[in-house]
């Protein structure tokens, strides 16, 4: 299909030189690298940080895969994080259970966004805000650093979390669970920040960088991990970032996913007079270019999620998941189905976004209480509605 | 001068009266098959069950056969064809058929000039074109609508899989559906004109009819004075033609209502076809009254072609042709 | 003759590819398919989605969806809810003109809810209005509501189009008015003509009261679905309402091509008759469940997800402790056994008969045909006689609606966003053609309609979908993957769930 027309009308240039291209040229360097860690390396193609950190070797200063499943774990969690805020405020926007200026919708929100536990904990007046604070609580210990991490996740993987208490559901969890991955990632590196985390990895296979190492500079200029990659150097220098910013119409968003698709397209199309058929055979199996393109665009989706232009982020994370492939592998990470499921709520859109999220909930059971909630927040919304059924 | 005078009226009742039965049993056939087909245009609808004592009396659905069939009859003679049921709801019949039924004659009028003139091309050829057309005409009586369908979808998938690798740009391709195809529809009217028997049937006849008249003693004398036989061979060839075409008519528009379904065109066929469908008793009964109407009225141009010819040969006979 | 037919063929390609393209203007139409064309523009008398979608170009209601889904006032300006919720005010919009000029006013709401109230009218969509109780005039822009019960949300109901009553006698709007062959409205678009090809031409309505940006829409009828895909390929058609599911692996690699989800609460079900005899024993309905080989009927006709229970596996009330049945042939053998049927020359005989069944299906199901053959083998192989039937949609309507004779049907159903199943499970839906009863899960659909708090609404439903399908009234099969695709040359596109159309004057082309 590469050879369509598209309907992009501009000139696109081709993908700027990437670890695929690089890969394509050279199998044999790749077969290498990846012959100490070979499952681990795996279950990164995968898009399984979880496996990927278990089949890695101890300790991150001898592992670039136990690195990289930090980060990822990092960032999943964060898109989690982002998730859990959206249907919180879905709910209280939805339903205007309370007064806005109510101290309750407040925490509720605040909560979502995982901020000002200390003054919700002090002000908690009745039965229903001590749940609700317990939790809070807990939370806070964790990034205080006086809860231990296996509590924290034994708390997060727990099925009570959502049956316990309903209402009580902690909107907060997956935040903390970023930031104690996060702090993981910086502790196993032995680095101060993210940025300094990340330049200790060693090879970008698999990642979302359209260059063969990852570059610096792009690390000094981006603002968090979670941006990574959405808007490179290498990209802006090929026209296909030049704004650096998310586009504030859905339209815009659209014409640069298109100049992408087509850049990987150009790129992709000029694989046979570069690479012999050992290294195409290896981009076209693993799906390279198209788990490359997803990941730019994932990240972007979450930028524009986190600067509130929803319809940009819808329209990105659509576009980035790949609707033949059936929940988490090579072709869609979870973070796809994650932001997916963010995009819609943010957009009014909660029944589909139900089906964005149902793919992962086997293979991500900690998911459960987060997609009851959403569950809840779809049946409120339609709960004074009539219903309608047809055949075909 | 009186006694024919006499017997072009007793012949013109009897025109009336064949005209008048065909019709009253057309509508009388559509008009009982639909009855008989399980479930009514009300079915259609979603609340259709409490719609039903409102819209039976409407539609006229709560009478019995015999009365519908009568009140379609009165309504005929006003010149009224009701009003559309399901396919087009409260639409008029007349206004709703008018295009595609002139499409659709048109069709089959071109397709029954494709007949005349391969069969023509026929029997004016020798050698391969001779045999080739021989063993067309053989080949035509197979069922082709079908094979030509797929052989329709072939093409377009190998055209599709051109342009999707790049090979072509995209042809105006006569088997998209959506598009005015000339194309298209030039091939269903030479599938029409030459399918299911159609040229085969044209061929026997018009051999049979050139043997006729190559026999006749007054060709055979005209020949023997040397002079050109062709203007006798088509002033005697006009007359076994028109009633070869009217016979052929309700073939060819029967073949319509396939072919406009198999190629998606537009007419009024596919017109009927979606009628029966939906249950749609005017529209059906209405687009078969029209068809109907139109081969007693070529028997009857046929008759009188003949007649003008021949004086001694008889309206009633022709329309029966 | 095989050589023949390829030269032929050779000859005809050669002679296509000589013909003119089509140019391609700038003021160039939204062309969209549907597989059949609405059969009435008229919102009051609409039956089928393809109405429902066209109607929402052309025509407005007092509330409509605004683009998160929330209800907003469309052709009201402001509303003032009563204190005991029992009325309402509504003021409306004074800048709006109908297609035809005249001015839109409260007389247009008036008839527009007595009409479709109107008995004589014979409207399909009459129960949209039953909860009103009276509706007064009481200014030209200004109209009251009253109720039969407490509205706590009337707005999200009052969504319905609005006809001009200029354009109608008296408080009926019969379907034979001359509106029928040159709709009014008061939206975007205005109707432009019937055409010969059974298309709808509309354009846009210059006095609109806000923006509009297409030029022209075309409907357009492609009846043989197989063809759609592949027309939204060539380029001579923008947009595709629903696509194959065995189109959509070849849309998505095509770059001039975008797909976005589209009506996803479907599911497809073999229903029994629950009063013929073989249904009546659950030993039979179990064992017939276990011989179903559903991944594999699956498997030909696209992709999808199969079910347990009567909602799609992303609805929240999919109760997702209800696990998918596998097939199992001794298990099935046993249940057969069990139910005193005895194997007798490869067929399960009971009293010297074979137990042979017929499953009924529509024939405009789109792959309803490859379905039934495999299922048919199926069956076979593990010893029970299948005949098939299919049904166009008035005998359907008429012998399974109407008549409940049938043995099995195979057939879908699609939800809007409530997933409401009353009239298919309860013992009194209207939709319940299998007469399948339970008053255990009547209570439970009861409540489920009476719920009022999200969480026990939900775990009521839940606990419907375990009930049921314990008692196998159909046999559940899946989900299909379902989008609608559009042209890149589309843009802003925004596709309502439900009515698609909703926020297309944002559209554009280009």
């Amino acid at each position: 299909m590469t050879a369509c027309n598209t309907g992009v009308q501009q000139d696109v240039a081709s993908l700027p030189y990437s670890w695929v291209t690089a890969l394509a040229e050279d199998p044999t360097v790749f077969k290498d690298s990846i012959e100490a860690e070979r499952s681990a390396w795996i279950a990164l193609h995968s898009n399984d940080p979880h496996k990927a950190l278990t089949k890695s070797k101890a300790t991150a200063s001898q592992s670039t895969t136990r690195v990289r499943a930090l980060v990822d774990l990092t960032v999943l969690f964060d898109d989690l994080a982002l998730l859990s805020g959206q249907i919180q405020k879905g709910t209280f926007r939805d339903t205007m259970l309370v007064d806005e200026q109510d101290h309750r919708t407040q925490a509720a929100i605040a909560a979502a966004e995982c901020h000002g536990f200390t003054d919700l904990i002090s002000n908690a007046k009745s039965t229903e805000d001590i749940k609700l604070t317990t939790r809070l609580k807990a939370h806070q210990a964790l990034i205080d650093g006086t809860l231990a991490p296996q509590e924290h996740l034994a708390l997060g993987e727990s099925p009570l979390l959502y049956t316990e208490s309903k209402r009580g559901y902690d909107p907060c969890l997956f935040a903390a669970q970023r930031d104690f991955w996060s702090s993981q990632l910086l502790l196993e590196t032995n680095t101060d920040g993210w940025r300094e985390a990340l330049s200790t990895i060693k090879s970008p296979l698999f990642s979302v960088w359209t260059t063969a190492h990852i570059p610096p500079e792009d690390l000094s200029k981006t603002d968090t991990l979670a941006a990574v990659g959405a808007f490179t150097t290498a990209l802006k220098d090929q026209g296909l970032a030049e704004k650096q910013r998310i586009p504030e119409t859905n339209t815009d968003a659209r014409e640069q996913i298109r100049a992408l698709t087509k850049s990987i397209d150009l790129e992709k199309a000029s694989l046979p007079e570069r690479a012999d058929t050992t290294g195409q055979a290896l981009v076209a199996e693993l799906s390279l270019f198209q788990g490359l393109r997803q990941k730019i665009l994932l990240s972007r989706a979450r930028s524009a999620l986190k600067a509130n232009q929803f319809q940009a982020a819808l329209t990105y994370a659509s576009e980035a998941i790949d609707i033949g492939a059936k929940g988490v592998g090579p072709l869609n990470s979870a973070n796809a189905f994650v932001l997916l499921t963010a995009a819609r709520i943010a957009n009014g859109r909660t029944r589909e976004a139900m089906d964005a999220l149902q793919p992962i909930l086997n293979s991500h059971p900690y998911i459960q209480g987060l997609y009851e909630q959403l569950g809840d927040l779809v049946v409120r919304e339609n709960i004074n509605r009539t219903g309608e059924s047809k055949e075909n | 001068m009186g006694r024919i005078d006499s017997k072009i009226i007793s012949q013109s009742a009897s025109v009336v009266v064949i005209a008048a039965a065909t019709l009253i049993g057309a509508t009388l056939t559509i008009e009982t098959l639909l009855w008989a087909a399980p479930g009514d245009p009300i079915d259609l609808l979603p609340n259709g069950a409490s719609l039903r004592p409102i819209l039976e009396i409407e539609w006229g659905l709560d009478r019995s056969l015999s009365e519908r069939w009568w009140d379609a009859l009165i309504r005929l003679s006003k010149g009224d064809l009701g009003t559309s049921m399901s396919v087009r709801p409260g639409l008029d019949v007349w206004t709703l058929i008018a295009a595609p039924v002139q499409r659709s004659l048109l069709w089959a009028g071109l397709a029954m000039v494709t007949s005349v003139v391969l069969g023509l091309i026929t029997i004016g050829t020798k050698g391969t074109i001779h045999r080739l057309l021989h063993v067309l005409g053989i080949v035509s009586i197979a069922p082709l609508f079908l094979a030509t369908h797929m052989a329709v979808n072939t093409i377009n998938d190998i055209t599709f899989g051109a342009i999707s690798s790049g090979y072509i740009d995209r042809p105006n391709f006569f088997a998209l559906p959506l598009e005015e195809s000339l194309v298209r529809t030039v091939l269903a009217i030479f599938l029409l004109g030459f399918a299911s028997g159609n040229l085969y049937e044209w061929r026997e006849e018009i051999i049979v009819i050139k043997n006729r008249i190559d026999t006749s003693d007054y060709v055979m004398a005209t020949r023997s004075r040397g002079l050109p036989v062709w203007q006798h061979f088509l002033y005697n060839a006009i007359p076994p033609l028109a009633s070869l075409v009217v016979a052929r008519i309700p073939l060819y528009l029967g073949g319509l209502v396939i072919l406009e379904r198999l190629f998606l065109l537009e007419g009024a066929g596919a017109l009927l076809w979606n009628a029966a469908l939906a249950r749609d008793y005017a529209l059906a009964s209405g687009l078969t009254l029209v068809f109907a109407s139109f081969v007693i009225i070529t028997r009857l141009i046929a008759s009188l072609i003949q007649l003008q010819i021949n004086p001694r040969h008889s309206l009633s006979h022709a329309s029966n042709a | 003759m095989f050589t023949k037919l390829t030269q032929r063929t050779l000859f005809l390609f050669s002679l296509f590819m000589i013909l003119p393209k089509t140019t391609s203007a700038s003021s160039q139409p939204l062309r969209y398919a549907e597989d059949r064309a609405p059969a009435i523009i008229n919102p009051i008398f609409a039956t089928s989605m393809s109405e429902a979608r066209i109607n929402e170009l052309i025509f407005e209601g007092l509330f409509s969806d605004d683009q998160e889904l929330r209800v907003q006032p469309q052709l009201a300006q402001r509303f003032v809810l009563a204190q005991d919720k029992l009325s309402m005010v509504i003021h409306l919009r004074k800048d709006v003109k109908w297609h035809d000029g005249y001015d839109f006013t409260s007389e247009d709401v008036r008839f527009t809810i007595e009409a479709m109230r109107n008995k004589k009218t014979a409207s399909t969509e009459s129960g949209r209005v039953q909860w009103i109780k009276a509706v007064m005039v009481q200014g030209p822009h200004t109209v009251t509501i009253t109720f039969n019960d407490q509205e706590f949300a009337p707005s999200e109901r009052l969504q319905f189009k609005i006809l001009p009553a200029h354009l109608f006698r008296g408080d009926v709007a019969s379907r034979t008015n001359k509106f029928r062959n040159h709709p009014v409205g008061t939206g975007p678009m205005m109707f432009d003509s019937y055409n010969t090809d059974n298309s709808i031409s509309l354009r846009k309505f210059p006095d609109y009261y806000g923006s509009a940006r297409l030029e022209k829409v075309v409907m357009r009828e492609v009846s043989d679905k197989n063809y759609q895909a592949k027309l939204l390929a060539y380029g001579s058609i923008d947009a595709l309402v629903r696509v194959m599911p065995r189109d959509l692996s070849v849309l998505q690699a095509n770059r001039n091509v975008e797909l976005y989800p589209y009506q996803t609460n479907s599911w497809w079900y073999l229903g029994y008759n629950m009063q013929r005899s073989f249904a009546k024993d659950p030993n039979v309905r179990a064992a017939l469940e276990l011989m179903v080989d559903r991944h594999s009927l699956l498997k030909p006709i696209g992709t999808g997800e199969l079910l347990s229970g009567p909602f799609v596996r992303s609805s929240p009330y999919y109760n997702h402790n209800v696990s998918t049945s596998r097939p199992n042939q001794s298990l099935a053998a046993n249940l057969m056994q069990e139910a005193g049927y005895a194997l007798v020359n490869n067929k399960w005989t009971k009293d010297g008969e074979p137990l042979s069944v017929t499953i009924t299906t529509q024939r405009d199901l789109d792959a309803a045909l490859e379905v039934i053959v495999n299922l048919q083998t199926q069956l076979f192989n593990q010893g029970i006689t299948v005949h098939t039937q299919f049904y166009d949609k008035a005998e359907w309507r008429a012998k399974i609606w109407g008549q409940s004779d049938f043995d099995i049907i195979l057939s879908m159903w699609s939800f809007d966003r409530t997933e409401d199943i009353y009239e298919q499970f309860h013992s009194t839906g209207s939709r319940n053609f299998g007469n399948y009863e339970n008053p255990k899960v009547d209570t439970l659909l009861d409540q489920a309609t009476s719920a009022r708090d999200p969480q026990e609404k939900r775990s009521t439903l839940q606990l419907a979908h375990k009930t049921i399908a314990a008692d196998d009234p159909m046999i559940f099969l899946w989900t299909l993957d379902s989008y609608s695709a559009l042209s890149t040359k589309v843009n802003n596109v925004v596709i309502h769930p439900f009515y698609f159309f909703t926020w297309a004057n944002a559209w554009y082309l280009q």
